[in-house]
């Protein structure tokens, strides 16, 4: 029975870690959407990969039934949302898609920058924003330390949120009766031209892609033409419904405020993106919904497979993730180090990290990465302007009138005891200080603009030693600033290894320089001869380390007659060869290129 | 039952005693005082000699552990068996393990008499400082007693030393080495594995650098040769005609038949082992031929293996192996900077290329 008063749309907002896939379990359970054998599976975080990390990549949706204490029966339509800066603007078209969110804080730990970055970012949607205080039955938690952060930090009332215990189904009632009473029913008039916002796609190849949308005005059934407004591709709807627990629920047609989905044949996510405005093509809506934007890559790095007549798989990998990703775009590269590989654009690091683990886990390949790269702005003394993401299209450095790079707002909420380190850090990798605010007693914000680039290598990690993990990061970019920048060359033996060539702060290459040619020296298998390591900008080397000659590699000891032991060695390191890139006489192992993608803190 | 058509094989026979475990020592052995085991392992033993089918056999050779824990009586019990009941072969190498300390005058010259004809000594150093380290039961007055002792009885001695020791003074044990002038002596550098105390108190200990090391094994190296010693093999140095026929037939892929827990076999062209368990090779002593090995479960190498094996092998030796195609000329590269030499279609590696075997060895397979 629809009646837009009875629906409410919501997300949850959370930093990692702080409940919230488990919080969603909850309200699964709780209102009988799913039996607890079924729970077993995490419902909403459904990617293998996910569930390791703790976190949830890709927006999910589920609608379930809730009957309040008013006596009424409401539906309600759980948005999920992936909490990582890298995916703030997918975040921030689910949100879009509610009237409301839940922010759940763990009352262990207080307010963290994801928090903020999230709450913000619901706030800037007009959100109702229903705080809920997790993990209360916790030795180590402290309630009203959390109310009153909440309070002070994100001037939200506080004192009678939901107080819960996501893991142990404590007062999870009381966060649905809040979700119905506080959080406003959807607007919309079903007599007006449809516009449907999209938050989710993927594909699925019986159907082709799924289309997760909100139904802003007019109705949306099977049959219907409809047009994506951005990309302007026409479709005949095969199949709409809503988002069950378990599964689609096939339904023929949609209302205002209704979140589900629609199918149509569709053969590439590219053509559905998050943020477009479905309408309908025989009575089209004027305008689009504001605020699409196309989901640009920030980070891209050469993909190659460690065995190269593994090309093929790569690709039909790659393949197979874009019809899922439309903010991953690759295509074709060729190195003379490393051979037929792909340039390949992320939105972040972690966005990269998730690519490359799947396509090692779930294709079975083995991958050499080269060192992520920005995108920078050359302009040239003719006056041309290059976007450079590959080292090996540098210019040479006498054509070059200036050079730019992208510069992000970085935010960074640490206890202030390690505050002095991480200011350290932040000036440490170029960062310029713009600000800073406590929290409370313990704890402050950072703000800071930074180039990316300097962000994009092991800033993370830095971070999370520097502070015992204590500390979180947010980012949004900025714009170009200009900036001295120099390509860096590796030479192993007297030739340069292309895939290993990286652009750098021109104040930098020599440090860079160093560390990079110690830890290839540390990487690089001692072989039969001596391997000069060498790093230079533009012919002049700038550092050298030597790997030296092997001078034993023997296992002489063979015993009764037992020659398996020595088989098995000889075996593994012929199986080591194998992964071995050949450049001339010097053979590399894909760590060493792993190696000098992470710089050590070294702290 | 001695006919020319007898198969040839060398006899291998494991004894998993030792009256303690030594701190580098990760073979496969257990201490042993109780008298009654000794007793069922020997019948154990002997009921495999007996189950053997006929055979010819090349050499024997009594390895462990330390077979001088089983004492005298037995273990020349166990060889009169392999004489009773297999065709050994006139002037076979018979070799016994013993350690200093497990053996006096009178055990090695009855020993003698019971037809070993070749001792292996565990000297591993001169020095008592080191002996000590690495948990040996002797000093090193025992091991020149023990040595002139046996003397006395054999006139194929051969002595074990290890290099590359922590705080060792290895010119000391070549000066020892050159002083007893045995007919063989094999020199291995020490190796931490994992799972012995050496390697559990491994941060206790400095080990000499690598350049150290190399410096070390080049002064035996040069003492062997000035002393007439062939370096016929990467850790074995012989006099004219004392080269090791057992390991040899190891080392030119002949066939062996392994007898005792964690005993190795080469044999109708496959290799097998006993599993490592005492009692379970003595309770299933009485089983037929080979059933007592995971025989069944192995399967005959193929092609490329039995290549594998022959170069892998061969580089071992002096002698070198053939070769042909691409690997002699990459063995051409490899001797043409010094690692080994080429003699037409045969490549042998010098003692510089022995220490970098496995990595020649991993170009060539």
């Amino acid at each position: 029975m629809y009646d837009i008063t009875k629906i409410r749309n919501f997300s949850i907002i959370a930093h990692i870690d702080h409940g919230k896939s488990t919080l969603a379990d909850r309200l699964l359970e709780i209102t009988k959407s799913v039996s607890a054998r079924e729970m077993e599976d995490r419902i909403l975080d459904n990617m293998e990969l996910e569930r390791e990390r703790g976190i949830t990549i890709k927006a999910r949706a589920v609608r379930f039934v809730y009957r309040a204490k008013d006596g009424n029966e409401y539906v309600m339509n759980l948005i999920d949302t992936p909490g990582h800066v890298d995916f703030n603007y997918e975040v921030s078209r689910s949100l879009k898609a509610c009237e409301g969110a839940l922010l759940v804080v763990d009352a262990t730990q207080g307010i963290q920058a994801q928090t903020l970055a999230n709450a913000y970012l619901a706030i800037d949607n007009d959100l109702e924003i229903l705080p809920v205080v997790n993990k209360i039955d916790l030795v180590s938690a402290d309630v009203d330390m959390t109310v009153r952060e909440i309070e002070d930090i994100l001037g939200l009332p506080a004192e009678d949120c939901p107080k819960i215990s996501a893991k142990n189904g404590i007062n999870i009632e009381d966060v649905l009766e809040a979700v119905v009473k506080e959080i406003p029913c959807p607007k919309g008039d079903a007599e007006k031209p449809l516009e449907a916002l999209v938050f989710d796609s993927y594909y699925d190849s019986y159907k082709g892609v799924i289309v997760y949308f909100r139904v802003m005005n007019g109705s949306i059934g099977v049959g219907d033409t409809v047009r994506m407004m951005h990309t302007g591709s026409e479709f005949t709807v095969v199949e709409t419904g809503t988002l069950g627990a378990l599964g689609l629920n096939p339904r023929d047609r949609l209302y205002p405020g209704e979140v589900g989905y629609f199918t149509a044949s569709i053969k590439s996510v590219a053509e559905t993106t998050v943020g477009d405005t479905v309408t309908n093509a025989a009575n089209p809506a004027a305008e689009p919904l504001p605020g699409f934007k196309k989901c640009l890559p920030m980070v891209y790095a050469g993909i190659y497979p460690a065995d190269g007549s593994r090309y093929g798989d790569l690709r039909d990998a790659l393949d197979k993730l874009r019809l899922n990703d439309a903010a991953f775009a690759f295509e074709p590269e060729s190195s003379i180090a490393l051979g037929f590989g792909f340039r390949c654009g992320f939105l972040g690091l972690l966005h990269m990290e998730i690519i490359e683990e799947r396509l090692e886990r779930e294709f079975n390949l083995d991958l050499i990465t080269t060192a992520p790269s920005v995108i920078y702005r050359i302009t040239k003394h003719n006056g041309e302007t290059l976007f450079i993401d590959n080292p090996t299209n540098y210019p040479p450095q006498e054509e070059i009138e200036s050079s730019a790079e992208p510069i992000v707002k970085a935010t960074v909420i640490t206890p202030t005891e390690y505050m002095g380190s991480i200011m350290e850090l932040c000036r440490d990798r170029r960062g310029v200080y713009m600000g800073m605010s406590y929290l409370d007693t313990n704890r402050a914000e950072l703000r800071y603009e930074m180039p990316l680039n300097e962000i994009i290598y092991d800033f993370f990690d830095a971070l999370k030693s520097r502070s015992k993990g204590y500390a979180s990061l947010d980012y949004e970019p900025k714009e170009y600033e200009p900036s001295k920048l120099v390509k860096l060359d590796i030479l192993l033996n007297g030739s340069i290894v292309d895939a290993l060539s990286f652009i750098v702060h021109a104040d930098k290459a020599y440090m860079r320089a160093r560390k990079i040619c110690e830890k290839l020296k540390d990487n690089i298998p001692r072989q039969l001869f001596e391997i000069p390591v060498q790093a230079a900008i533009g012919g002049k080397i700038i550092a050298r380390e030597t790997v030296k000659a092997l001078r034993k590699d023997v296992l002489a000891k063979c015993y009764g007659g037992d020659i398996t032991r020595k088989k098995k060695l000889l075996e593994k390191q012929k199986e080591g060869k194998k992964r071995m890139r050949s450049f001339g006489t010097v053979e590399v192992p894909p760590e060493a290129f792993m190696a000098v993608l992470k710089y050590d803190d070294e702290q | 039952m001695t006919t020319s058509s007898n198969r040839v094989v060398s006899l291998y026979i494991h004894f998993p005693f030792c009256i303690k475990k030594c701190a580098y020592c990760a073979f496969f052995s257990e201490p042993c005082k109780d008298e009654e085991l000794k007793d069922e392992y020997e019948k154990a033993v002997m009921k495999r000699i007996r189950s053997l089918p006929e055979l010819s056999i090349k050499t024997v050779y009594f390895g462990g552990g330390t077979p001088t824990v089983m004492e005298t009586r037995r273990l020349n019990a166990i060889l009169g068996s392999v004489f009773e009941h297999c065709d050994v072969q006139s002037g076979a190498e018979i070799t016994l393990e013993a350690n200093p300390g497990t053996v006096d005058a009178e055990d090695l010259r009855e020993l003698s008499a019971g037809g070993f004809n070749r001792l292996s000594l565990g000297m591993q150093s001169a020095n008592d400082k080191t002996l000590k380290m690495l948990g040996r039961i002797h000093d090193n007055a025992q091991f020149l007693e023990c040595c002139s002792n046996a003397e006395k009885y054999f006139d194929n001695i051969s002595v074990d030393a290890i290099f590359a020791l922590p705080g060792d003074d290895f010119k000391n044990t070549i000066r020892q080495i050159e002083f007893i002038s045995p007919a063989h002596v094999s020199a291995y550098s020490l190796m931490l594995e994992e799972g012995t105390p050496l390697y559990a108190n491994k941060e206790k200990y400095v080990f000499p650098s690598e350049a150290e090391e190399e410096s070390q094994y080049e002064a035996l190296c040069d003492s062997m040769r000035l002393h007439g010693y062939r370096h016929y093999e990467i850790s074995s140095f012989a006099m004219p005609g004392k080269e090791s026929a057992h390991n040899s037939v190891y080392w030119r892929r002949g066939e062996y038949i392994g007898i005792g827990p964690a005993a190795h076999s080469f044999y109708m062209g496959r290799r097998f082992s006993v599993p490592a368990n005492t009692r379970e090779f003595i309770k299933r002593s009485g089983s037929l031929f080979l059933t007592d090995t995971d025989y069944q479960a192995t399967v005959p190498l193929n092609a490329e293996e039995t290549e594998e094996e022959r170069i892998m092998l061969g580089l071992r030796l002096a002698d070198g192996v053939r070769l042909s195609g691409e690997k002699l000329d990459i063995a051409a590269k490899f001797a043409a900077n010094g690692y080994g030499s080429i003699y037409g279609d045969i490549f042998a590696l010098n003692e510089k290329g022995f220490r970098v075997s496995n990595a020649i060895i991993s170009e060539l397979i």
